[in-house]
């Protein structure tokens, strides 16, 4: 489903990311993990299009998606997280979610000056997501008063409520900072909505996360892949071992 | 969550004593007060859409009101352009200077709005100085023709020959301009460009091309400022070029801010006090402009939130509060994780 | 031919001498506070009323009455900064809006205190000199001097002075700075408080070729802004750079193709930049997520 070659990106004198490859298949849960600074949101960032690759490219369902711009990745099928966590802070809940599925055209949603201009409505869809990750009650809160843990939830069921549905979402340490109860409850979305047909890249620190849900894991080491197979191996692996350790 | 903070029993109020007006409060001094207020009204408005809503920091707004102003008396005066029609291409020309400086800018960080618009005011002042043979410079323009008669089917025609007669065409434009950006603010777009102020890199993300909406929002509240001046100068009688430089930027964004930003009645209640207050207490402009600038800068400290915040400030804050009967904002503090 | 080409490019750097200080002081102010100071002109202004005051008030020589208004307004920049941008920090849209008030302030108190009749200072050097057979005035050659000497002085502190050092690590950023134990509050004041000064120094100069008005600061500031746009935004040599060739620039525009439009080449330049390479001169590719 993605298929990433030889991608390359220096910041400064720095190069944080240096001729990495690997494929993601459909409906598959891969994990991205490595040291502090190896790299793995610059690869998010550049699968995504908030950074521009300067060597190698990126392949999307077989299109091609190096050179587009964040909003046509998304627009391609591509949903990402933050390590900080992004909502719209003075939208309500359900408004993070309303804004998700409307149309992106700016002429298109021009029409909606003359007529319709009615507050979003929250439909089905969008209450049964927000029933999913329990802030239901919370819905005409603004999402800037929530906690850090409920704000996680919404990002990442915002992600769900984006139209056109994602096939690929990418996670970004989805568990930092969050209690071992949500740290559950994740879990569990994430395996609900893999059955549900989506395919995910995780970015992790937390090991047990990675061992539990994933498949494949990658492993990056100052911008380099230096490994890349079933957790079980991954974690036996010597370079790999020595990245975390040896330093 | 309030995005206009603007309840349905507010508008027909405004409507009842705006067209009341000239009746309740009558004579040449009020009713010139009325249509400053309307004229104000356009103005923040307007302003209040590309940098309350949009978050974008655009200084160049009373530049386009003064291209609305000049470029329509100057078609009139040099190339004997029919009026109506010389307001229109004014206001045309003062899109294409947006949309310009817009499509230059607007992909870059906000810095280079900021910039850019703070110099296209300050050029625009100095071409109106400078090209003498062309504006009469500094001097200004006495402008000797009014609005033509508008011909309305079955009644008799709307002469701008009174008072007025200008108050009711600035209300109405006044009415329009508000009822346009409520509208806009409670569409899609209007949500797309209040997710671009709170997080344009999530916007993004989101797949919105917020570099289109920043243009339209940033054209579409220009070409609002040149309407107001298309229409104003006539009635008006005189344009010089100290009307439409970076101090009368700076002075509707005193009013907007002051009156409350990111809502539809802030800029309303603040036209209409600020505005008239300093004009009825015989208020000298310079004591007036310290005031405002304390105040505007007292408010912009005083709450570290933010412009986010500011939706609350003074006047914008006390209408709503009045309105809804409720605590602004429903503050859950820190609940645990669910 | 070749003298007035001269004559223009004398007088042009001249004129570059003001831009490149005043784009300087913007320069540190953005670049360490990280706020765009939009009454940086104004600083101008203040700085040549002071100037202003002391010459004919007082009796005091120029000279001295220049460092005086650069103490002048220093203290006033520490005092604004304390009180208004240190709340702005993280809030780039209210520092700039803080900055618009302040021109409102500025301006209409030296409005009511001076009226906006236009005054000047009497340059303590009126002498008309010749240079490589180029006529120009002795001040304007002072003008030049004092400025290039002061900015030459300013970037050898910057560099090899600790405290410079200090700033420049503040403004590539102030959490590392700050934990490298330096007192960013400290710095960011100091930094501004430069700033104003090169900016009341060109106002005091200033005030010897041109006149006086509270309006005064607009332009220099408007130019400046363009130089910081041309030289690259935050890059301190490059607004040196980028002010000394607009000065020539507009000279030689000025003179070879349109007097009354000088003031509209650094626009046309803006224009150029922006169409083709918005980073400036020497500043740094953005990232396309700072777009």
């Amino acid at each position: 489903m993605l298929d990433v070659q030889g991608i390359r990106k220096r910041f400064g004198g720095i190069t944080a990311v240096d001729d990495v490859s690997f494929q993601v298949a459909p409906h598959s849960i891969t994990g991205l993990i490595g040291p502090n600074g190896s790299g793995k949101t610059v690869t998010f960032n550049l699968i995504g299009g908030l950074s521009r690759v300067e060597g190698g490219q990126i392949f999307f369902q077989g299109e091609r998606i190096d050179r587009l711009s964040p909003d046509a990745v998304t627009q391609r099928g591509i949903g990402r997280t933050f390590q900080n966590v992004k909502i719209f802070p003075d939208f309500s809940v359900a408004e993070n979610l309303v804004i998700m599925g409307q149309p992106r055209e700016v002429l298109r949603c021009g029409r909606s000056i003359f007529w319709n201009a009615r507050p979003g409505e929250i439909g089905a869809r969008n209450r049964d997501l927000l029933e999913l990750v329990g802030l239901s009650e919370k819905r005409d809160e603004p999402a800037g008063s929530l906690s850090y843990g409920q704000q996680k939830l919404l990002a990442f069921v915002a992600l769900m409520a984006l139209r056109p549905d994602p096939g690929l979402i990418l996670l970004d340490e989805p568990m930092a900072g969050v209690n071992p109860r949500l740290v559950t409850t994740l879990l569990g979305l994430i395996r609900l909505f893999q059955a549900r047909g989506k395919t995910f890249l995780i970015i992790e620190h937390d090991m047990r996360v990675i061992m539990e849900l994933c498949s494949t894991v990658i492993v990056l080491d100052q911008g380099r892949k230096i490994a890349e197979g079933p957790p079980t191996e991954v974690r036996r692996d010597e370079r790999v071992i020595e990245a975390y350790l040896g330093r | 969550m309030t995005r206009n903070g603007f309840g349905l029993l507010q508008a027909p109020a405004f409507v009842v004593v705006g067209v009341l007006y000239p009746w309740l409060f009558p004579g040449d001094y009020l009713i010139h007060l009325g249509s400053l207020v309307c004229l104000y009204v356009i103005l923040t408005s307007s302003l209040n859409l590309i940098i309350g809503y949009t978050g974008q920091f655009a200084v160049a707004h009373a530049a386009f009101y003064g291209v609305g102003a000049y470029g329509s008396v100057l078609l009139v005066t040099r190339l004997g352009v029919p009026v109506w029609m010389a307001a229109m291409a004014a206001i045309v020309l003062a899109g294409l200077f947006a949309l310009v400086i817009g499509l230059l800018t607007l992909r870059l960080r906000g810095a280079y709005l900021a910039i850019c618009t703070f110099a296209f005011s300050e050029l625009f002042r100095l071409t109106l100085d400078n090209w003498v043979s062309l504006t009469n410079g500094a001097n200004g323009i006495i402008i000797r023709f009014t609005l033509p008669t508008i011909a309305l089917p079955g009644l008799p025609g709307w002469r701008f020959e009174s008072r007025p007669a200008y108050y009711y065409l600035f209300l109405l434009l006044a009415g329009a301009t508000v009822c346009l950006i409520q509208r806009i603010v409670s569409s899609d777009v209007g949500r797309v460009l209040q997710a671009i102020r709170q997080d344009e890199v999530l916007a993004r993300v989101a797949g919105f091309p917020t570099y289109r909406y920043k243009v339209v929002a940033f054209v579409v509240g220009s070409m609002l400022a040149a309407v107001a001046g298309a229409t104003y100068a006539p009635y008006l009688s005189y344009i010089a070029p100290d009307l439409f430089d970076i101090n009368e930027t700076i002075y509707i964004l005193m009013i907007v801010m002051i009156g409350g930003l990111r809502t539809i009645g802030g800029p309303l209640w603040g036209s209409i006090l600020l505005v008239s207050l300093p004009q009825l207490l015989d208020i000298k402009p310079v004591v007036r402009m310290l005031v405002y600038g304390v105040t505007l800068i007292i408010i912009m400290v005083r709450l570290p939130g933010g412009l986010s915040q500011i939706g609350q400030s003074l006047v914008g804050f006390v209408a709503r509060r009045r309105l809804r009967g409720l605590p602004v904002g429903a503050g859950s503090a820190g609940r645990s994780d669910a | 031919m070749s003298s007035l080409l001269l004559d223009l490019v004398i007088h042009g750097l001249v004129t570059g001498s003001i831009y490149a200080t005043v784009a300087l002081g913007l320069t540190l102010t953005y670049g360490v506070m990280g706020i765009l100071n939009f009454a940086h002109g104004e600083l101008l202004m203040v700085g040549a009323y002071v100037a202003y005051v002391l010459v004919t008030g007082y009796g005091v020589n120029f000279l001295v009455a220049t460092l005086a208004a650069m103490a002048a307004v220093a203290l006033l920049a520490v005092l604004i900064e304390r009180t208004t941008f240190r709340f702005a920090r993280n809030e780039h849209l209210n520092g700039l809006v803080i900055s618009l008030g302040l021109i409102a302030i500025l301006q209409n108190l030296a409005l009511a205190r001076w009226g906006a009749d236009p005054l000047s200072i009497p340059p303590p050097l009126p002498q008309i000199v010749d240079i490589f057979g180029v006529t120009i005035g002795l001040q304007r050659i002072v003008v030049f001097g004092l400025t290039v000497g002061l900015i030459g002085l300013f970037m050898a502190f910057l560099r090899f002075t600790t405290l410079g050092k200090a700033i420049r690590a503040t403004a590539q950023s102030p959490t590392v700075a700050s934990i490298l134990g330096i007192r960013v509050n400290r710095v960011i004041s100091l930094a501004f408080a430069m700033g104003a000064g090169l900016a009341a120094l060109a106002g005091a100069l200033i005030g010897t070729i041109y006149n006086l008005t509270p309006y005064m600061g607009g332009l220099p500031a408007m130019k400046a802004f363009v130089v910081v746009i041309l030289g690259g935004l935050g890059s301190v040599g490059g607004a040196i750079i980028a002010g000394f060739l607009l000065g020539v620039a507009e000279s030689l525009g000025g003179g070879l193709i349109s007097s009354a439009f000088k003031d509209g080449f650094g626009f046309a330049a803006l224009i150029v930049v922006l169409l083709t390479r918005p980073w400036g001169l020497f500043g740094f590719r953005p990232e396309r997520e700072e777009g």
